[in-house]
Protein backbone atom coordinates (compact mmCIF):
# COMPACT_ATOMS: atom_id res chain seq x y z
CA UNK A 1 0.00 0.00 0.00
CA UNK A 2 1.12 3.77 -0.72
CA UNK A 3 1.95 5.74 2.01
CA UNK A 4 1.74 9.89 1.75
CA UNK A 5 4.18 12.29 2.49
CA UNK A 6 3.68 16.20 2.66
CA UNK A 7 5.26 19.21 2.07
CA UNK A 8 4.03 21.65 3.90
CA UNK A 9 4.63 25.45 2.57
CA UNK A 10 4.04 29.39 3.54
CA UNK A 11 2.85 30.35 0.01
CA UNK A 12 1.13 28.44 -2.29
CA UNK A 13 3.61 30.23 -5.29
CA UNK A 14 6.54 27.81 -3.22
CA UNK A 15 3.64 25.14 -3.38
CA UNK A 16 3.16 25.58 -7.09
CA UNK A 17 6.64 25.97 -8.25
CA UNK A 18 7.14 22.61 -6.25
CA UNK A 19 4.52 20.91 -8.13
CA UNK A 20 6.24 22.23 -11.71
CA UNK A 21 9.33 21.36 -10.78
CA UNK A 22 8.60 17.61 -9.92
CA UNK A 23 6.45 17.21 -12.54
CA UNK A 24 9.76 18.53 -14.97
CA UNK A 25 11.71 15.49 -12.66
CA UNK A 26 8.67 13.26 -12.89
CA UNK A 27 8.40 12.62 -9.40
CA UNK A 28 4.59 12.19 -8.84
CA UNK A 29 3.24 14.65 -6.35
CA UNK A 30 -0.35 16.37 -6.17
CA UNK A 31 -1.41 19.67 -4.92
CA UNK A 32 -4.09 19.22 -2.17
CA UNK A 33 -5.56 21.02 1.01
CA UNK A 34 -3.66 20.72 3.56
CA UNK A 35 -4.63 17.80 5.83
CA UNK A 36 -6.79 18.97 8.67
CA UNK A 37 -4.49 17.28 11.33
CA UNK A 38 -1.52 19.14 9.57
CA UNK A 39 -3.00 22.67 10.08
CA UNK A 40 -2.58 25.30 7.89
CA UNK A 41 0.40 27.72 6.71
CA UNK A 42 -1.35 28.70 3.46
CA UNK A 43 -4.02 26.37 2.45
CA UNK A 44 -2.42 24.04 0.05
CA UNK A 45 0.53 21.39 0.02
CA UNK A 46 2.29 19.02 -2.10
CA UNK A 47 0.86 15.40 -1.56
CA UNK A 48 4.03 12.62 -2.33
CA UNK A 49 4.18 9.34 -2.79
CA UNK A 50 7.14 8.38 0.39
CA UNK A 51 9.42 6.16 -1.74
CA UNK A 52 9.90 9.38 -3.44
CA UNK A 53 10.94 11.17 0.10
CA UNK A 54 14.47 11.74 -1.13
CA UNK A 55 13.98 13.29 -4.30
CA UNK A 56 11.30 15.34 -3.10
CA UNK A 57 14.16 17.01 0.11
CA UNK A 58 16.62 17.24 -3.06
CA UNK A 59 13.94 19.03 -5.26
CA UNK A 60 13.37 21.44 -2.55
CA UNK A 61 17.20 21.88 -1.55
CA UNK A 62 18.33 22.41 -5.05
CA UNK A 63 15.97 24.75 -5.95
CA UNK A 64 15.98 26.61 -2.71
CA UNK A 65 12.68 25.92 -2.51
CA UNK A 66 11.29 27.50 0.98
CA UNK A 67 9.05 25.61 3.19
CA UNK A 68 7.77 24.92 6.57
CA UNK A 69 7.99 21.22 7.06
CA UNK A 70 7.87 18.12 5.62
CA UNK A 71 5.52 15.55 7.52
CA UNK A 72 6.16 11.98 6.51
CA UNK B 1 -7.53 56.63 -36.12
CA UNK B 2 -3.78 55.34 -36.16
CA UNK B 3 -2.45 55.03 -32.82
CA UNK B 4 1.22 55.80 -33.11
CA UNK B 5 1.96 56.64 -28.97
CA UNK B 6 2.83 52.74 -28.09
CA UNK B 7 5.81 54.47 -25.97
CA UNK B 8 3.20 55.54 -23.92
CA UNK B 9 1.05 52.45 -23.69
CA UNK B 10 0.75 49.66 -26.30
CA UNK B 11 -2.84 49.77 -28.39
CA UNK B 12 -4.34 47.76 -29.74
CA UNK B 13 -3.63 44.50 -27.31
CA UNK B 14 -4.17 40.88 -28.17
CA UNK B 15 -7.38 39.96 -28.16
CA UNK B 16 -6.27 37.11 -25.76
CA UNK B 17 -4.94 39.28 -23.25
CA UNK B 18 -9.03 41.21 -22.60
CA UNK B 19 -10.60 37.05 -23.04
CA UNK B 20 -8.36 36.22 -20.10
CA UNK B 21 -9.13 39.24 -18.14
CA UNK B 22 -12.92 38.57 -18.53
CA UNK B 23 -12.47 34.74 -18.23
CA UNK B 24 -10.92 35.72 -14.93
CA UNK B 25 -13.65 38.05 -13.66
CA UNK B 26 -15.90 36.12 -14.30
CA UNK B 27 -15.04 32.47 -13.74
CA UNK B 28 -12.08 31.98 -11.37
CA UNK B 29 -12.43 35.60 -9.35
CA UNK B 30 -10.90 34.39 -5.77
CA UNK B 31 -7.69 35.89 -4.47
CA UNK B 32 -4.41 34.01 -5.40
CA UNK B 33 -2.83 32.30 -2.59
CA UNK B 34 -5.20 33.09 0.12
CA UNK B 35 -7.60 29.98 0.33
CA UNK B 36 -6.92 26.56 -0.09
CA UNK B 37 -10.46 26.14 -2.42
CA UNK B 38 -10.17 25.19 -6.10
CA UNK B 39 -10.55 28.84 -7.30
CA UNK B 40 -7.97 30.58 -4.83
CA UNK B 41 -5.81 27.94 -6.39
CA UNK B 42 -7.01 28.38 -9.78
CA UNK B 43 -6.35 32.34 -9.41
CA UNK B 44 -2.63 31.55 -8.01
CA UNK B 45 -1.65 29.45 -10.78
CA UNK B 46 -2.36 32.07 -13.25
CA UNK B 47 -0.44 34.31 -11.20
CA UNK B 48 2.42 31.50 -10.75
CA UNK B 49 1.91 30.87 -14.67
CA UNK B 50 3.06 34.62 -14.96
CA UNK B 51 6.02 34.34 -13.07
CA UNK B 52 7.08 31.15 -15.16
CA UNK B 53 6.48 33.06 -18.34
CA UNK B 54 8.04 36.21 -17.32
CA UNK B 55 11.27 34.46 -15.40
CA UNK B 56 11.85 32.86 -18.97
CA UNK B 57 11.60 35.96 -20.80
CA UNK B 58 14.63 37.53 -18.62
CA UNK B 59 16.84 34.65 -18.05
CA UNK B 60 16.04 34.11 -14.76
CA UNK B 61 15.58 30.30 -13.56
CA UNK B 62 13.19 30.46 -10.26
CA UNK B 63 9.20 32.46 -11.00
CA UNK B 64 9.74 33.34 -7.49
CA UNK B 65 12.02 35.60 -8.01
CA UNK B 66 9.23 37.88 -10.25
CA UNK B 67 8.08 39.98 -7.97
CA UNK B 68 4.17 41.63 -9.37
CA UNK B 69 3.86 45.45 -8.77
CA UNK B 70 1.27 47.57 -10.11
CA UNK B 71 3.64 49.32 -13.00
CA UNK B 72 7.94 50.16 -13.46
CA UNK B 73 7.37 53.21 -11.10
CA UNK B 74 6.41 51.07 -8.24
CA UNK B 75 9.66 48.97 -8.80
CA UNK B 76 11.87 51.66 -9.22
CA UNK B 77 10.87 53.03 -5.81
CA UNK B 78 11.00 49.58 -4.28
CA UNK B 79 14.46 48.84 -4.77
CA UNK B 80 15.87 52.64 -4.64
CA UNK B 81 13.94 53.36 -1.21
CA UNK B 82 14.38 49.76 -0.42
CA UNK B 83 18.25 49.44 -0.59
CA UNK B 84 19.42 53.12 -0.28
CA UNK B 85 20.27 54.46 3.28
CA UNK B 86 21.25 57.82 4.31
CA UNK B 87 24.82 58.43 3.12
CA UNK B 88 24.61 56.41 -0.01
CA UNK B 89 25.07 57.37 -3.40
CA UNK B 90 23.48 56.38 -6.77
CA UNK B 91 24.81 56.57 -10.51
CA UNK B 92 22.13 56.85 -13.37
CA UNK B 93 22.32 57.35 -16.88
CA UNK B 94 21.26 60.88 -18.40
CA UNK B 95 18.41 59.56 -19.91
CA UNK B 96 15.95 58.36 -16.76
CA UNK B 97 12.57 58.72 -16.54
CA UNK B 98 10.87 60.92 -13.83
CA UNK B 99 10.07 57.06 -12.10
CA UNK B 100 13.87 57.14 -11.64
CA UNK B 101 14.52 61.22 -11.20
CA UNK B 102 11.97 61.91 -8.73
CA UNK B 103 12.40 59.09 -6.36
CA UNK B 104 15.94 59.91 -6.15
CA UNK B 105 15.13 63.88 -5.52
CA UNK B 106 12.63 62.48 -2.75
CA UNK B 107 15.61 60.50 -0.90
CA UNK B 108 17.94 63.46 -0.78
CA UNK B 109 15.78 64.53 2.42
CA UNK B 110 17.22 60.67 3.60
CA UNK B 111 20.82 62.18 2.27
CA UNK B 112 20.63 59.78 -0.39
CA UNK B 113 22.78 61.65 -3.57
CA UNK B 114 23.23 60.65 -6.85
CA UNK B 115 25.62 61.79 -9.92
CA UNK B 116 25.21 61.14 -13.60
CA UNK B 117 27.27 58.92 -15.61
CA UNK B 118 29.50 59.81 -18.47
CA UNK B 119 27.97 59.85 -21.74
CA UNK B 120 28.05 60.76 -25.07
CA UNK B 121 26.30 63.53 -26.92
CA UNK B 122 22.96 61.26 -27.48
CA UNK B 123 23.32 60.41 -23.86
CA UNK B 124 24.90 57.00 -24.36
CA UNK B 125 26.62 55.79 -21.42
CA UNK B 126 30.21 55.47 -21.84
CA UNK B 127 31.15 52.37 -20.41
CA UNK B 128 35.16 52.79 -20.04
CA UNK B 129 34.56 55.63 -18.27
CA UNK B 130 31.70 54.34 -15.73
CA UNK B 131 34.73 53.12 -12.92
CA UNK B 132 35.64 56.76 -12.48
CA UNK B 133 32.10 57.84 -11.56
CA UNK B 134 31.82 55.38 -8.67
CA UNK B 135 32.38 56.69 -5.31
CA UNK B 136 33.23 54.52 -2.59
CA UNK B 137 29.56 55.28 -0.78
CA UNK B 138 27.92 54.07 -4.44
CA UNK B 139 25.74 51.41 -4.08
CA UNK B 140 23.25 51.16 -7.21
CA UNK B 141 23.49 51.96 -11.03
CA UNK B 142 20.32 52.35 -12.85
CA UNK B 143 19.86 52.29 -16.66
CA UNK B 144 17.30 53.22 -18.61
CA UNK B 145 17.50 50.48 -21.02
CA UNK B 146 15.65 52.25 -24.06
CA UNK B 147 14.93 55.72 -23.55
CA UNK B 148 11.11 56.77 -23.95
CA UNK B 149 12.31 60.13 -25.29
CA UNK B 150 14.88 59.56 -28.27
CA UNK B 151 14.97 55.58 -28.28
CA UNK B 152 18.65 55.25 -27.37
CA UNK B 153 19.33 51.74 -26.47
CA UNK B 154 22.28 51.74 -23.63
CA UNK B 155 24.63 48.60 -24.14
CA UNK B 156 23.16 47.11 -20.69
CA UNK B 157 25.50 43.96 -21.23
CA UNK B 158 28.66 46.62 -21.19
CA UNK B 159 27.12 48.06 -18.41
CA UNK B 160 26.37 45.10 -16.56
CA UNK B 161 29.86 43.16 -17.00
CA UNK B 162 31.71 46.36 -15.93
CA UNK B 163 29.09 46.94 -12.31
CA UNK B 164 29.64 43.50 -11.76
CA UNK B 165 33.95 43.85 -11.83
CA UNK B 166 32.84 46.94 -9.96
CA UNK B 167 30.57 44.99 -7.51
CA UNK B 168 27.92 47.51 -7.97
CA UNK B 169 24.37 46.32 -7.74
CA UNK B 170 22.82 47.17 -11.43
CA UNK B 171 19.15 47.99 -12.14
CA UNK B 172 17.71 48.69 -15.34
CA UNK B 173 14.58 50.35 -15.79
CA UNK B 174 13.33 47.93 -18.90
CA UNK B 175 9.84 50.03 -18.86
CA UNK B 176 10.37 50.49 -22.92
CA UNK B 177 12.65 47.79 -24.29
CA UNK B 178 10.98 44.45 -22.41
CA UNK B 179 9.65 42.72 -24.62
CA UNK B 180 11.36 43.98 -27.66
CA UNK B 181 15.15 43.61 -26.56
CA UNK B 182 16.82 40.61 -25.32
CA UNK B 183 17.34 40.81 -21.82
CA UNK B 184 19.05 38.04 -20.09
CA UNK B 185 19.84 38.63 -16.64
CA UNK B 186 22.57 36.05 -16.05
CA UNK B 187 24.49 36.42 -19.40
CA UNK B 188 23.70 40.58 -19.67
CA UNK B 189 25.24 40.55 -15.29
CA UNK B 190 21.93 42.80 -14.54
CA UNK B 191 20.75 42.47 -11.01
CA UNK B 192 17.37 44.03 -10.82
CA UNK B 193 14.77 44.75 -13.82
CA UNK B 194 11.80 47.25 -12.85
CA UNK B 195 9.41 46.26 -15.65
CA UNK B 196 5.62 47.67 -16.84
CA UNK B 197 3.41 45.78 -18.14
CA UNK B 198 1.28 47.55 -20.43
CA UNK B 199 3.73 48.66 -22.74
CA UNK B 200 5.35 45.75 -25.04
CA UNK B 201 4.70 43.40 -23.00
CA UNK B 202 1.05 44.07 -24.17
CA UNK B 203 -0.62 43.11 -20.46
CA UNK B 204 -2.99 45.95 -19.23
CA UNK B 205 -2.35 48.98 -17.14
CA UNK B 206 -1.71 48.59 -13.44
CA UNK B 207 0.52 45.38 -14.08
CA UNK B 208 4.11 45.09 -13.58
CA UNK B 209 6.89 43.96 -11.51
CA UNK B 210 10.71 43.77 -10.40
CA UNK B 211 12.86 40.35 -11.06
CA UNK B 212 15.19 39.80 -8.65
CA UNK B 213 18.35 37.76 -10.37
CA UNK B 214 19.09 34.21 -8.76
CA UNK B 215 22.22 35.04 -7.44
CA UNK B 216 21.28 38.71 -6.34
CA UNK B 217 20.63 38.84 -1.88
CA UNK B 218 17.08 40.03 -1.80
CA UNK B 219 18.36 40.55 2.55
CA UNK B 220 19.87 43.81 0.29
CA UNK B 221 16.19 45.45 -0.47
CA UNK B 222 13.65 45.94 2.41
CA UNK B 223 10.19 46.06 1.61
CA UNK B 224 8.61 49.33 0.42
CA UNK B 225 4.84 48.16 1.51
CA UNK B 226 4.19 45.77 4.68
CA UNK B 227 1.14 43.96 4.93
CA UNK B 228 -1.15 40.65 4.48
CA UNK B 229 0.21 38.15 2.08
CA UNK B 230 -1.70 34.78 2.51
CA UNK B 231 1.21 33.37 3.92
CA UNK B 232 2.88 32.85 7.84
CA UNK B 233 -0.82 34.44 8.54
CA UNK B 234 0.32 33.45 11.99
CA UNK B 235 3.13 35.97 12.31
CA UNK B 236 2.73 39.56 12.61
CA UNK B 237 6.57 40.15 10.76
CA UNK B 238 6.39 40.21 7.32
CA UNK B 239 7.58 37.40 5.43
CA UNK B 240 11.46 36.86 4.27
CA UNK B 241 10.80 34.80 1.08
CA UNK B 242 9.81 35.98 -2.46
CA UNK B 243 8.15 37.20 -3.83
CA UNK B 244 5.85 37.42 -0.65
CA UNK B 245 8.55 39.95 0.92
CA UNK B 246 7.63 42.42 -1.64
CA UNK B 247 3.94 41.89 -2.43
CA UNK B 248 1.69 42.68 0.58
CA UNK B 249 -2.23 43.14 -0.14
CA UNK B 250 -4.41 41.58 -2.82
CA UNK B 251 -2.35 40.84 -6.01
CA UNK B 252 -3.71 42.94 -9.48
CA UNK B 253 -4.64 39.39 -10.85
CA UNK B 254 -7.27 39.85 -13.42
CA UNK B 255 -4.47 41.83 -14.90
CA UNK B 256 -1.84 39.65 -14.29
CA UNK B 257 -4.16 37.25 -16.14
CA UNK B 258 -4.01 39.74 -18.93
CA UNK B 259 -0.05 40.27 -18.86
CA UNK B 260 0.05 36.07 -18.96
CA UNK B 261 -1.25 36.27 -22.12
CA UNK B 262 0.41 39.16 -23.39
CA UNK B 263 3.82 37.48 -22.88
CA UNK B 264 2.50 34.41 -23.88
CA UNK B 265 1.48 36.74 -27.27
CA UNK B 266 5.21 38.06 -27.76
CA UNK B 267 6.78 34.86 -27.22
CA UNK B 268 5.30 33.65 -29.77
CA UNK B 269 5.78 35.76 -32.48
CA UNK B 270 9.54 36.43 -31.51
CA UNK B 271 11.10 39.51 -30.20
CA UNK B 272 13.57 39.52 -33.29
CA UNK B 273 10.56 39.33 -35.58
CA UNK B 274 8.81 42.35 -33.20
CA UNK B 275 11.93 44.10 -33.09
CA UNK B 276 12.24 43.81 -37.02
CA UNK B 277 9.04 44.91 -38.03
CA UNK B 278 9.44 47.67 -35.43
CA UNK B 279 12.59 48.89 -36.72
CA UNK B 280 11.17 48.61 -40.43
CA UNK B 281 8.27 50.77 -39.84
CA UNK B 282 10.63 53.55 -37.62
CA UNK B 283 12.67 53.41 -41.01
CA UNK B 284 10.52 54.14 -43.13
CA UNK B 285 8.69 57.24 -40.96
CA UNK B 286 12.46 58.28 -40.52
CA UNK B 287 13.23 58.38 -44.45
CA UNK B 288 9.71 59.99 -45.14
CA UNK B 289 10.17 62.55 -42.45
CA UNK B 290 13.93 63.49 -43.23
CA UNK B 291 12.59 64.61 -46.42
CA UNK B 292 10.24 67.14 -45.31
CA UNK B 293 11.32 70.88 -44.70
CA UNK B 294 11.70 72.31 -41.63
CA UNK B 295 11.30 69.19 -39.99
CA UNK B 296 14.18 67.92 -37.54
CA UNK B 297 14.43 64.63 -36.01
CA UNK B 298 15.80 63.67 -32.48
CA UNK B 299 17.18 60.09 -33.32
CA UNK B 300 18.77 58.18 -35.06
CA UNK B 301 18.36 55.80 -38.17
CA UNK B 302 20.99 53.08 -36.97
CA UNK B 303 21.29 50.18 -34.75
CA UNK B 304 21.46 52.24 -31.53
CA UNK B 305 17.84 52.84 -31.37
CA UNK B 306 14.56 51.74 -31.00
CA UNK B 307 11.23 52.74 -33.00
CA UNK B 308 10.82 55.80 -31.11
CA UNK B 309 10.46 59.06 -33.57
CA UNK B 310 10.68 62.79 -31.93
CA UNK B 311 10.68 65.16 -34.25
CA UNK B 312 10.06 68.84 -34.13
CA UNK B 313 8.72 71.22 -36.69
CA UNK B 314 10.06 74.88 -37.06
CA UNK B 315 7.17 76.53 -37.91
CA UNK B 316 4.86 74.88 -35.80
CA UNK B 317 5.01 74.20 -31.78
CA UNK B 318 5.04 70.47 -30.05
CA UNK B 319 1.68 70.66 -28.50
CA UNK B 320 0.43 72.13 -31.98
CA UNK B 321 1.65 69.39 -34.21
CA UNK B 322 0.21 66.72 -31.67
CA UNK B 323 -3.31 68.16 -31.27
CA UNK B 324 -3.32 68.64 -35.40
CA UNK B 325 -2.36 65.43 -36.07
CA UNK B 326 -4.83 64.59 -33.85
CA UNK B 327 -7.79 66.56 -34.71
CA UNK B 328 -7.45 67.08 -38.69
CA UNK B 329 -5.89 63.45 -39.53
CA UNK B 330 -6.48 61.36 -36.38
CA UNK B 331 -2.59 60.30 -35.88
CA UNK B 332 -2.83 59.97 -31.48
CA UNK B 333 1.17 60.50 -30.66
CA UNK B 334 2.51 62.46 -27.52
CA UNK B 335 4.01 66.31 -27.03
CA UNK B 336 5.99 67.66 -24.42
CA UNK B 337 8.74 66.22 -22.38
CA UNK B 338 7.69 62.63 -21.52
CA UNK B 339 8.00 62.61 -17.88
CA UNK B 340 11.49 63.09 -18.65
CA UNK B 341 12.93 66.68 -18.63
CA UNK B 342 16.84 65.19 -17.90
CA UNK B 343 16.58 63.11 -21.23
CA UNK B 344 15.15 66.04 -23.22
CA UNK B 345 17.86 68.28 -21.81
CA UNK B 346 20.36 65.72 -22.99
CA UNK B 347 19.33 65.66 -26.36
CA UNK B 348 18.79 69.57 -26.81
CA UNK B 349 15.05 69.46 -26.79
CA UNK B 350 14.18 71.09 -23.40
CA UNK B 351 12.07 73.24 -22.50
CA UNK B 352 10.19 72.75 -25.68
CA UNK B 353 9.82 68.98 -25.49
CA UNK B 354 9.00 67.09 -28.86
CA UNK B 355 6.34 65.12 -30.58
CA UNK B 356 6.71 61.71 -30.79
CA UNK B 357 5.47 59.18 -32.94
CA UNK B 358 6.46 55.41 -31.59
CA UNK B 359 4.72 52.25 -33.82
CA UNK B 360 4.13 49.28 -32.45
CA UNK B 361 3.57 45.55 -33.81
CA UNK B 362 0.08 46.28 -34.84
CA UNK B 363 1.11 49.09 -36.56
CA UNK B 364 0.66 48.78 -40.48
CA UNK B 365 2.69 50.32 -43.52
CA UNK B 366 -0.18 51.73 -44.69
CA UNK B 367 -0.62 53.89 -41.55
CA UNK B 368 2.96 55.25 -41.11
CA UNK B 369 2.46 56.30 -44.83
CA UNK B 370 -0.80 57.88 -44.44
CA UNK B 371 1.14 59.90 -41.31
CA UNK B 372 4.13 60.91 -43.37
CA UNK B 373 1.51 62.36 -45.57
CA UNK B 374 -0.49 63.81 -42.62
CA UNK B 375 2.81 65.71 -41.77
CA UNK B 376 3.84 66.99 -45.04
CA UNK B 377 0.72 68.54 -45.46
CA UNK B 378 0.23 69.85 -41.82
CA UNK B 379 4.06 71.27 -42.72
CA UNK B 380 2.66 72.49 -46.37
CA UNK B 381 -0.45 74.28 -44.56
CA UNK B 382 1.71 76.00 -41.73
C1 LIG C 1 11.64 54.67 -19.48
C2 LIG C 1 10.41 54.62 -18.65
N1 LIG C 1 10.50 54.36 -17.34
C3 LIG C 1 9.42 54.27 -16.55
C4 LIG C 1 8.16 54.47 -17.06
C5 LIG C 1 7.01 54.38 -16.13
O1 LIG C 1 6.17 53.34 -16.46
P1 LIG C 1 4.84 53.17 -15.59
O2 LIG C 1 4.08 54.46 -15.77
O3 LIG C 1 4.14 52.00 -16.21
O4 LIG C 1 5.26 52.94 -14.21
C6 LIG C 1 8.00 54.76 -18.42
C7 LIG C 1 6.68 54.98 -19.03
O5 LIG C 1 6.03 55.96 -18.93
C8 LIG C 1 9.15 54.84 -19.23
O6 LIG C 1 9.07 55.12 -20.51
Amino acid sequence: MKSYGYVLFYSTSAALRTEKVAKILNIPVKLVSVPRQLGSDCGVCIQFDTAYEEGIRELLESKRIEYSRIHI
Amino acid sequence: MIYLDNSATSFPKPETVGQAMLNFINNIGANPGRSGHVLSIEAAKVVYYAREEIAELFGVSDPLRVVFSSNATESINMVIKGMCKPGDHVLVSPMEHNAVMRCLENCRSHDVSFSVLPSNDEGMVLVDKMAEAILPNTVLIIVNHVSNVSGLIQPIREIGKTAKELNIPFLIDAAQSAGVFDINMETDNIDLVAFTGHKALYGPQGTGGLVIADEFSHDRIAPLKYGGTGSKSECEVQPSFLPDKFESGTQNAVGIAGLLEGVKYIKKIGLDNIRAKEKELAKRLYEGLSSIPGIKIYSKNNENYASTIPFTIDSITTSEISDILNEKYGVLCRAGLHCSPGAHSKIGTYPDGTARLSPGWFTTQEEIDKTIEAIKEMVNGS
